[in-house]
């Protein structure tokens, strides 16, 4: 993390900028805002109604991603996150920032980092099922109608984040 | 930060200040005092392009009292006698070109479904519209909302379509049985 | 009483196909932006909570500011339909509960569901450490769910905004919410330098 970098990153107020049009397009044309957690909903969805149908279809939560005439993954989330992916794919590329890596601080093994960001996803899903949305769909999306459940979640990310962070400072220093 | 992000972010932070503060000298309808729109479908039957408008916006615009409308009620002289929507009047072929002429915007609706006329010229025929559903969707969405089966988004809409029934005189049935939810989907909600 | 033009797939006849490609263009715009602004980088994101590098915070709310403008000014001229546009709903208790939690398995990570794509796709390991998390979070959300179904859809409040619930201007809330980020974005620029001064 401490190397230089060829290309700097970008003013984050010129990307937030960026961002903010994005969601503007997006709501003129489909009128709904970006999302994440959904293509990761609708992908499980596919894939457990591949191994076991009767089971997925008697689950309330999966069944209602795979009813109806369309494939779970013709969803306007998965094309997006698809599309998330390609283009980071894309600026990793042009901006020379593409290495296979692991991103962790000195002090810790890169296993016990991989396991705690497993743990970190399993939280992160899981929260995000219960909010009905993650940060770009909830906190962006729904901050820009001003949503009060968005803002509300927004606040409550950021004290979670800073009341739990002093406790694992050993994985980043 | 250097001087040029300095000054990048100067500039946007005034662009945003003064898009910000000419928000506060508009007088902005919000979602649930709607601002009538007029909005309206389009639909073919035979080739013909009619215009249709929903329930819910006709009850609006007669709520609102918005003017330059005329409502046309197309069925029989008895029935509408019986019931007929407020502000609206029977449909006389003969009154049409001079109604067309005086009133900007002209509905029509009937018993069920929306009929069209066929000799309108074609000039003229962009002021036509149909209420989608008729009278039957009047009844039943606008007169007498079923809680139970109308999918209620929040509290606000609630009160609005109460409100609106109570004022063209019917009784909101089942509020006992509402339902509020952002969608009518349980578990897929959200993105 | 004008016609409004938009949202576009409301209004007039889109086919489906053209929708999911306008979806791929949009993710792959806003994929681009966040790895552009660093996000590919679990290190840089989890500066925001030692307060030595706020961009995570700037390009939030840079981007929910211009976003909300461009929805006020576009519903005003009568371009955008606002009854149309999707608003999330709130839960009041399991958003913030679970606001929380998302916090916690955020620092955990140090990625948010989107940016780990970015990261898991630009070569990180730990991206797909947390993609691959995420899909187990789910799997085990469907296992629990239908359980605490009562507790999932307490204190529902359906699709409020803020300024519905405050009964206040709309103008006047978005102008009191720009100034906000305006003012958190200056106070944000002097922790920075406060916490690197700390540090070097």
């Amino acid at each position: 993390m401490s190397t230089k970098q060829k290309y700097p990153y970008w003013n984050p107020y010129i990307v937030g900028t960026g961002i903010g049009i994005l969601i503007i397009i997006s709501f003129v044309t489909t009128g709904r805002g970006l999302g994440a957690i959904g293509a990761f909903s609708s992908f499980v969805a596919s894939i457990m109604k591949t191994i076991a149908p009767e089971r997925t279809l008697m689950n309330p939560v999966f069944s209602e991603y795979i009813s109806g005439i369309e494939h779970p993954l013709k969803d306007w989330v998965v094309f997006e996150i698809i599309g998330v992916c390609i283009g980071g794919l894309i600026s990793g590329l042009l901006s020379k920032r593409f290495k296979f890596e692991v991103i962790k601080g000195p002090q810790i093994s890169s296993v016990n980092r991989l396991i705690l960001a497993f743990a970190g996803g399993i939280l992160m899903a899981f929260a995000a099922k219960v909010t009905r949305g993650c940060t770009s769909g909830l906190a962006l999306s729904g901050g820009s109608v001003l949503s009060l459940g968005a803002w509300l979640f927004m606040f409550s990310v950021f004290i979670g984040g800073y009341s739990i962070s002093f406790l694992i400072k050993k994985v980043w220093n | 930060m250097n001087l040029g992000n300095m000054k990048t972010n100067n500039i946007l932070a005034i662009l945003a200040f003064i898009i910000g503060i000419s928000a506060v000298f508009t007088n902005h309808a919000d979602r649930n005092n709607l601002y009538p729109v007029w909005k309206y479908r389009t639909d073919r039957i035979d080739k013909e392009k009619i215009r249709l408008i929903s329930v819910n916006c006709l009850a609006d615009l007669v709520y609102l009292k918005e003017q330059g409308i005329t409502i046309l009620d197309t069925r029989s002289i008895a029935e509408y006698e019986e019931y007929h929507i407020p502000t609206s009047i029977p449909y006389n072929e003969q009154d049409l070109a001079s109604l067309l002429k005086s009133s900007e915007k002209v509905i029509l609706y009937s018993d069920k479904n929306y009929n069209y006329l066929s000799e309108v010229p074609a000039n003229l025929s962009g002021k036509i519209y149909n209420l989608n559903g008729g009278i039957d969707e009047w009844f039943s969405m606008v007169l007498f909302p079923d809680f139970s089966k109308i999918h209620v988004r929040n509290r606000q809409t609630l009160e609005k379509i109460v409100n609106r029934s109570r004022y063209f005189g019917g009784t909101p049935q089942n509020i006992n049985l509402l339902n509020i939810s952002s969608r009518s989907g349980r578990f897929r909600e959200g993105c | 009483m004008e016609l409004i033009i938009a949202p576009i797939r409301f209004n007039y006849e889109v086919s489906n196909g053209l929708l999911l490609v306008f979806a791929l263009l949009t993710g792959i715009f806003f994929g681009f932006f966040l790895e552009k602004a660093g996000f590919g980088n679990a290190g840089v994101l989890i500066k925001q909570f030692y307060l030595t590098d706020m961009r995570m915070f700037k390009v939030l709310f840079s981007a929910i500011i211009t976003g909300m403008l461009g929805t006020f000014w576009l519903s005003y001229f009568k371009i955008l339909d606002i009854t149309q546009i999707y608003i999330n709903g709130t839960y009041l208790w399991p958003q913030i509960l679970g606001g929380i939690l998302f916090g916690f398995g955020f620092v955990l990570c140090g990625l948010c569901p989107g940016t780990s794509c970015v990261a898991a796709f630009t070569g990180k390991l730990d991206g797909l450490a947390v993609m691959g998390g995420m899909i187990a979070g789910i799997i085990i959300f469907g296992e629990t769910a239908p359980s605490m179904d009562k507790y999932l859809n307490f204190s529902s409040l359906g699709d409020v905004s803020i300024y519905e619930i405050l009964n206040m201007n709309y103008g006047l809330l978005t102008f009191l919410i720009a100034l906000f980020a305006l003012v958190c974005f200056w106070i944000v620029g002097k922790v920075e330098e406060r916490f690197n001064k700390k540090l070097s």
